[in-house]
């Protein structure tokens, strides 16, 4: 103890620090009954002030702020956030919780609620029932239980082929079944209230694959390889990248023209004028005036320029004919002729006949057996159907072949091209004048009669003035129509087997394409001309509509003029029949999706060869180049994994596969 | 408990440490594993970090219940220590941001943080105030660092007035009444408080040297005794203060966890509730 | 010794204070015309301590009446007793606790605690009436009344208590109690008066100073050396394997010595002031640094201080306790060196802390009766194996004895070479420490609260709990000695000398046989603050005490506050066991056993 320390004792000692109180200290040393708090009753005081501020700060917190606002988690993704502005903040909670329309206090009461039975997802699918079909909203992928078990099978094997196994540490351990696969609820993935900016698409590839019974681990050793993607996914049109640049462009092979990608596949963007960064997605095909035409545009029109016909009488025997008046007699003789394919559907459509159509053996009448009892009676059927046929058209027009093919159970949409330009006047002129050279009171039919009779009225009014009118007025405008018209107004005044001594080929007439008659042939054929002819895409999708067995359809799709549409489009003949190839990017059938966008970007890449070699021709068999895509060099997995492996571009399920798949 | 049993605290402190660490991987494993398939970690999370704030606040309970053997109260502290580790962990695997959004939650995790800061402040000062306070002569007890306090100043009030010298009365009773009675008397400041330092000590020790060559003896016996005094206010000052803040700390800590309990109740029943 | 202010300030001087200032000429004359006074040697005595001087200053006569507990059984006494008149009876078998009037401890439940917790009174010190006085709890019985000028306490039905106890009468001229007053060590037996009878209190200053006498110096010495002179022996592991004859020899040779005063609580005050320097000079020199070592010392009783010159003055080495030997290692060494080595001098010097009584065994018996029936594997190499042995002994002794108490006590016995062996300066300065612990008398204490004052936050959460486990009123505040990073709380340490119990007139404090823990029975304290003011340590409060409304209670005579004393009583019968312990938060608070270093020493080195 230092020297110059002053003695203070020691304090009392009737410490008790649990009191709140103990008797305080005064200079004088008195002050019996004054107290002073302890540390505790200052700490006790404190504590109660300040748990006191905090609950009174909590009420009003609770009485003036709004439930939602307060009880937000997060703040929604911008997306929600947005379509949520304009809902009171009250209700704001109730347009995703069914909960939030249920009070606390109700959880006291008893649990019958009139929200029982909604869950979160229906409320999802409120909105985005649009996108997603509600009635496999819940479904995995939204697939049927059938086509998933088919996938998974498709998986399986493709697995088993790779050379890649399962791998991965995490993955062997998440065990089966985590989610129900027929009800999974949109939150399972999408977790909301992760702030304005967050993903709600973010997935891991363990969490893709939690209901998936065969795990893969990174997509660079583990995913199963596939055998011709992008390849084999059914163009719409027939391109073969091979022979085009190693047959017909020898030329550009050689050198001295570069068979450059970009003159069919441009960027989309850049073509429509897109500042740069939009850019990067290229055109699946370019158009047919800029690439294929100064090749094709000829031949084209060669087959083109054969004509397809409406209807074509065929030559019938005289036996079959008694009671079918006024058939032409240039049409009488040995069986012979082929129905066309839309005389034939025309036909069918006729009760009275489409027993007969469906009996001669693929429409060629030479082939029915000429001694058989029935056939006389078939081929009267026949005639008179065309009799029918033309007389109906010639009154009634339009209707009658839309009804036809209504009966059929065809859609007449696209027949309406047709209708458009076919005039029901020359199937009538046509029929007045095959059928003419008889006198008109040999018609025996009742129904032919009377029909017919009005016509004669009307035309016995002024016919000729009338037709050449009318014909005249319509031809002026349509330049498909000029040629019948004129032929028309020669052939009509005649009256008279003249016609069937033509010189001229009536298809040479219609030169630039229309609608001709051929006296010669007793034949109203159309000639096309150019590429996307409206009368031929009618027809052709009107056809597209038959069943694929039909031999109707398949006739058809083998004329010549067809076939100069659909060895390139394909398509045409699908049952729905498709003539563009529409962009793969976007669509929403497909597990997988890809973006030329971000791959243009990287240098290497730029180069469309340096992933899509075309095959040596050469080297392909002849089987080969039967199918689509064929052309290619195989895309392996192994030059994606190069970029795509977590190092680098990322080896994520979600980059390359969709989970929603949907129309 | 014989004090020369158990194993040495450093050992202690290892496997209580590598413990706890094998525990925050295994139970973020657990999350990890339920969040690769699809499940909801933050249930798993949420209920653990619960129950962790409910051992915690244990500690608290046990403190006020000396009479049971429930174990001693440094082993509850243990405990706390590792369980706080464990949970500010599990937190950190539970929330998708350090502060979350909204205002529930965003008042939630601020609480969270701010307890979890302070207990870890709180290992650092019981670790590192005591040595200082150490340090101080004179243990003083702290509900009596008033009557202490009273005790200087009125031996100084004493000290000061004992002197017999006329000319050494007036320099000293004119430096008492100036500098030193207002020292003595007022309580320190608050920012003494907060953050003490020599800065007072040494001025006014200073200024009593400087008024040694205006003193005979008798004065300086007196200016030595003073400035004796002056050091002892200064040490006890010192010790109200690190004191002071021992105990605020230990307040703030329990004060604020009671809240964070509420609110985690709150949001408990809020998220039970929203669920779908 | 009713009041409080008996605490000597200066070196009291022979006589400074009589024992009884009421003792008159006439009581002396009186007392000389009886035996064994009347047949002393008034010559034997020296000149400044006549015998007369002795009965009157060293004397006191006491009436005692029927029923009244003279002594105790476990108590701690420096004064003998002779009977002078009348009849009193020893009583062979022991008594329970609640015949003298003491609570027994009992074990508290949870609920019950949790009751009390609860239940805890808003004003300081609050007791029942039962708590205040036997006296209004027992149905009509008086237990305590005044006798004379003291309080006594009374057995209830004496006839019957002797009847079913083995007891031995005492008439007049027999003399009890000199062994537990010469020897510093507790009452073997209880002691009541049968009938009513005087007898005459010596205190022990009297009684060393009646020895010069030869007649009653040999019955005294006589009766040690009969009866308990083989007890203490035989508790010395080093002579277990002594035959029968060979101990006859020992105890004829082996010699009795007492160093210092008894009431080193009184100097203690004084010297603990004292440099360490000064104070070793002062303390009684045993045995010397350097000496050809002459015979072994067993500590008895008392504290030693073993040390070695260390440049101008001398360092603390250990400290020694009862049981513990001295000059073992050099004895040994001796003994067995061939002839061509020199002989072992006294490595260290031996002091006499306060007092330190010892049994002095010569060099030629140790060496021809003892050595001979020691393992050669216990010596000669060193006396650590031996002594730890005897440690271990002496603890497997206390554990069985003690096995309803949650923490087996530390064990009295003490390895003096353990600090040394421990390099100084690891954990703490060992020689200053126990410089420290020496010089403010903490090796006496048992149950020391020891607070790491580098972990302790000064939270008082300990004075808190121990508030909180009795009803409100904690029994230790957090301040005391510090040394270094240590602080040596101001709470009861359960001394293995308890000073406090000598002089309690009724009793009420008393060392649990089992445990070794001192406790204040309040219903028997008649407050007369005797234990307070022998406290060195000022462990022990006095308490005005209230009722649960605050009121204070007042003696009916007097109408003066009654006051009890208080202190720590280990919070013994509570579940919890000591609550300080319990409710530190940090590991900084310990109760430990200051009566040797290794606890102490252990505990520092696990916290680093």
């Amino acid at each position: 103890m230092r020297r110059d320390n002053l003695e203070i004792g020691p304090p009392p000692r009737d410490d008790r620090p649990g009191d709140s109180w103990m008797p305080a200290v005064a200079t004088d040393g008195s002050g019996d009954d004054m107290r002073v708090r302890t540390w505790m009753g200052r700490r006790r005081r404190w504590s109660t002030i300040v748990l006191a501020t905090v609950a009174v700060v909590t009420l009003l917190t609770v009485s003036f702020v709004p439930r939602a606002t307060l009880l937000e988690p997060g703040e929604l993704s911008t997306p929600h956030a947005q379509v949520l502005s304009g809902v009171a903040s009250s209700d704001a909670c109730a347009a995703c919780h069914h909960q939030a329309a249920v009070s606390p206090w109700a959880w006291f009461r008893s649990a019958s609620d009139a929200h029982a039975g909604v869950t979160q997802s229906d409320l999802c699918m409120d909105c985005h029932h649009r996108t997603i079909a509600p009635n496999l909203a819940y479904a995995a992928h939204n697939l049927p239980r059938s086509v998933r078990d088919q996938m998974t099978e498709t998986i399986r094997l493709a697995s088993k082929r790779s050379d890649g196994g399962d791998s991965g540490f995490l993955p062997r351990f998440i065990p089966d079944t985590a989610v129900d696969q027929n009800n999974v609820a949109c939150g399972t993935c999408h977790r909301e209230h992760h702030g304005a900016d967050a993903d709600l698409l973010a997935l891991s590839n363990t969490q893709c694959q939690t209901c998936h019974s065969k795990r893969f681990g990174a997509f660079p050793e583990s995913h199963p390889d596939w055998s011709e993607w992008p390849y084999g996914r059914g163009g719409v049109i027939a391109f073969n990248h091979a022979t085009h640049q190693q047959t017909h462009f020898r030329a550009w092979k050689s050198g001295t023209k570069k068979f450059d990608c970009t003159t069919c596949h441009p960027d989309v963007a850049q073509k429509r004028g897109a500042p740069s960064a939009a850019r990067g997605e290229l055109a699946r095909v370019a158009s047919y005036e800029d690439s294929c035409m100064a090749c094709h545009d000829e031949s084209m029109n060669v087959l083109a320029g054969k004509g397809i016909d409406f209807l074509a009488l065929p030559t019938l025997p005289r036996d079959a004919l008694t009671g079918v008046e006024g058939w032409p007699d240039a049409a009488s003789g040995y069986p012979d002729g082929v129905l066309s394919p839309l005389a034939e559907l025309m036909l069918r459509a006729d009760q009275a006949v489409s027993s007969a159509v469906h009996k001669i053996p693929a429409a060629d009448v030479s082939r029915l057996e000429s001694d058989a009892d029935q056939t006389a009676d078939q081929l009267r059927r026949l005639a008179r159907g065309f009799q029918t046929l033309i007389d109906e058209v010639g009154r009634s027009g339009q209707s009658v072949m839309r009804q036809r093919l209504l009966n059929l159970g065809i859609s007449p949409g696209p027949f309406d091209a047709v209708l458009r330009s076919l005039p029901p006047q020359l199937i009538e002129s046509a029929g007045r004048s095959w059928f003419s050279q008889q006198d008109a009171t040999a018609l025996p039919s009742a129904t032919l009669a009377r029909p017919r009779s009005r016509v004669r009225l009307v035309g016995a009014d002024d016919e000729d003035l009338l037709g050449s009118d009318l014909l005249g007025d319509i031809s002026d405008g349509d330049l498909l129509l000029g040629d019948p018209l004129a032929e028309g107004s020669l052939a009509v005044p005649d009256a008279d087997p003249s016609p069937r001594t033509t010189p001229t080929n009536a298809s040479d007439l219609v030169r630039r394409g229309g609608w001709f008659r051929d006296d010669q042939r007793f034949a109203v054929s159309y000639r096309g001309h150019g590429h996307a002819d409206p009368v031929m895409v009618g027809m052709i999708e009107t056809f597209a509509q038959l069943s694929d067995h039909d031999p109707l359809k398949q006739r058809f799709f083998e004329l010549p003029f067809v076939v100069a549409c659909v060895s390139c489009h394909s398509g045409a003949s699908a049952i729905s029949a498709a003539w563009n190839a529409s962009d793969l990017v976007g669509r929403r059938g497909e597990f997988t999706k890809f973006s030329h966008g971000a791959h243009l970007n990287v240098s290497a890449l730029a180069d469309c060869v340096h992933c899509h070699q075309v095959r040596d021709q050469t080297a392909l068999g002849d089987q080969d180049v039967v199918f689509a895509g064929a052309d290619f060099q195989p895309l392996p997995r192994q030059s994606c994994a190069a970029c795509h492996n977590a190092k680098a571009a990322g080896d994520a399920c979600t980059q390359c596969h969709r989970y929603h798949i949907g129309p | 408990m014989n004090p020369s049993q158990g194993p040495s605290l450093k050992l202690r402190r290892t496997i209580a440490l590598s413990a706890t660490l094998v525990v925050i991987a295994v139970f973020w494993g657990i999350a990890e594993w339920e969040a690769a398939r699809l499940g909801r970690p933050a249930f798993f999370t949420g209920f653990t970090l619960l129950s962790g704030l409910v051992i915690l606040m244990l500690l608290g309970v046990r403190r006020r219940l000396p009479f049971w053997p429930l174990g001693s109260v440094s082993t509850w502290t243990q405990i706390h220590l590792y369980v706080g580790l464990f949970t500010t962990a599990i937190y950190v695997v539970h929330v998708p941001v350090l502060i979350a959004g909204g205002m529930l939650e965003s008042f939630l995790s601020i609480v969270f943080l701010m307890v979890t800061a302070s207990g870890f402040y709180g290992i650092y000062a019981s670790r590192t105030l005591p040595k200082r306070l150490t340090a101080v002569e004179g243990q003083h007890r702290f509900d009596r660092i008033d009557w202490v306090r009273h005790q200087i100043a009125a031996a100084a009030e004493k000290a000061c007035q004992q002197i017999s010298e006329a000319s050494a009365k007036q320099v000293l009773q004119t430096f008492y009444q100036q500098a030193l009675s207002p020292f003595f008397v007022s309580r320190p400041s608050v920012a003494y408080v907060i953050a003490p330092n020599g800065n007072r000590r040494r001025q006014l020790l200073g200024d009593l040297k400087e008024l040694d060559r205006y003193l005979e003896d008798e004065g300086r016996r007196v200016a030595g005794q003073l400035a004796a005094l002056v050091r002892r206010r200064d040490d006890l000052d010192y010790q109200f203060a690190l004191q002071l803040r021992l105990r605020c700390w230990v307040v703030f800590h329990s004060l604020l966890s009671l809240v964070l309990l509420a609110a985690a109740l709150v949001h408990m029943l809020v998220v039970l509730q929203y669920i779908g | 010794m009713e009041s409080a202010e008996t605490i000597p300030v200066q070196r009291p001087s022979r006589w400074d204070e009589p024992l009884d200032a009421s003792m008159t000429d006439a009581d002396v004359a009186w007392l000389r015309t009886r035996g064994p006074f009347n047949q002393m040697d008034q010559s034997a005595f020296p000149k400044a301590t006549p015998l007369t001087g002795i009965l009157r200053h060293d004397c006191r006569l006491r009436r005692v009446e029927p029923g009244e507990v003279i002594v105790r059984e476990g108590d701690y006494g420096n004064s003998a007793f002779l009977v002078i008149t009348g009849n009193v009876r020893v009583l062979v078998d022991s008594l329970t606790e609640t015949q003298l009037g003491r609570q027994p401890t009992r074990s508290i439940g949870w609920g019950e605690a949790l009751t009390r917790f609860l239940r805890r009174s808003p004003h300081p010190e609050t007791r029942t009436p039962e708590q205040v006085s036997l006296n209004a709890a027992g149905g009509g019985h008086q237990s305590i009344r005044r006798v004379d000028d003291h309080p006594a306490i009374f057995l209830q039905d004496i006839d019957g208590v002797l009847r079913r106890h083995e007891s031995v009468s005492l008439g007049p001229g027999e003399l009890f109690g000199e062994v537990a007053a010469m020897y510093r060590s507790p009452r073997t037996a209880t002691v009541i008066a049968e009938t009513e009878a005087a007898l005459v209190e010596i205190r022990w200053q009297g009684l060393r100073i009646l020895r010069r006498d030869r007649r009653f110096a040999d019955t005294l010495e006589q009766h040690y050396r009969r009866h308990w002179l083989p007890v203490h022996l035989r508790e010395i592991p080093l002579l277990r394997y002594l035959p029968e004859e060979n101990m006859q020899r020992v105890i004829q040779a082996t010699e009795l010595r007492s160093y210092g005063r008894m009431e080193w609580n009184a100097d203690y005050r004084k010297t603990r002031q004292l440099h360490p320097a000064e104070q070793i000079a002062s303390e009684p020199l045993v045995v010397d640094q350097g000496q050809l070592p002459t015979e072994l010392i067993v500590v008895r009783s008392g504290f030693g201080r073993m040390c070695v010159r260390h440049g101008a003055a001398h360092r603390t080495v250990a400290y020694l306790g009862k049981g513990h030997l001295f000059g073992i290692d050099e004895i040994a060494f001796n003994a067995m060196r061939p002839e061509s080595m020199s002989a072992l001098l006294y490595q260290h010097s031996l002091h006499a802390v306060g007092f330190l009584d010892a049994l002095a065994i010569p060099i030629e018996v140790f060496a021809t009766e003892v050595l001979p029936h020691i393992r050669k594997s216990e010596l000669p190499e060193s006396a650590q194996a031996l002594q730890r042995s005897f440690t271990e002994k002496r603890k497997d002794r206390r554990r069985h004895r003690s096995d309803q108490r949650s923490e087996p006590a530390a064990s009295f016995s003490h390895d003096p070479s353990q600090d040394v062996r421990h390099p100084t300066g690891v954990s703490f300065e060992s020689t200053s420490l126990l410089e420290f612990v020496v010089q403010h008398r903490l090796n006496n204490g048992r149950d020391a609260m020891v607070i790491d004052l580098h972990r302790c936050t000064r939270c008082d959460d300990c004075v808190k709990a121990c508030g909180d486990v009795h009803d409100g009123n904690p029994r230790f505040v957090r301040q005391g000695a510090v040394h270094d990073r240590l602080q040596f709380v101001q709470a009861c340490m359960h001394c293995s000398d308890p000073v406090c119990m000598i002089g309690c007139p009724t009793g009420a404090i008393a060392r649990d046989q089992n445990t070794g823990v001192v406790s204040i029975h309040d219903s028997i304290c008649v407050g007369c603050g005797v234990c307070a003011a022998a406290c060195p340590y000022e462990n022990i409060a006095m308490a005005e005490v209230v009722d649960r409304k605050g009121r204070p209670f007042v003696d009916q005579a007097s109408g003066r506050a009654i006051r009890k004393a208080t202190k720590c009583d280990q919070c013994s019968g509570l579940p919890s066991g000591p609550a300080c312990v319990a409710a530190c938060p940090h590991d900084a608070l310990v109760r430990i056993d200051l009566s040797e270093s290794p606890p102490l020493s252990h505990w520092l080195e696990k916290r680093g």
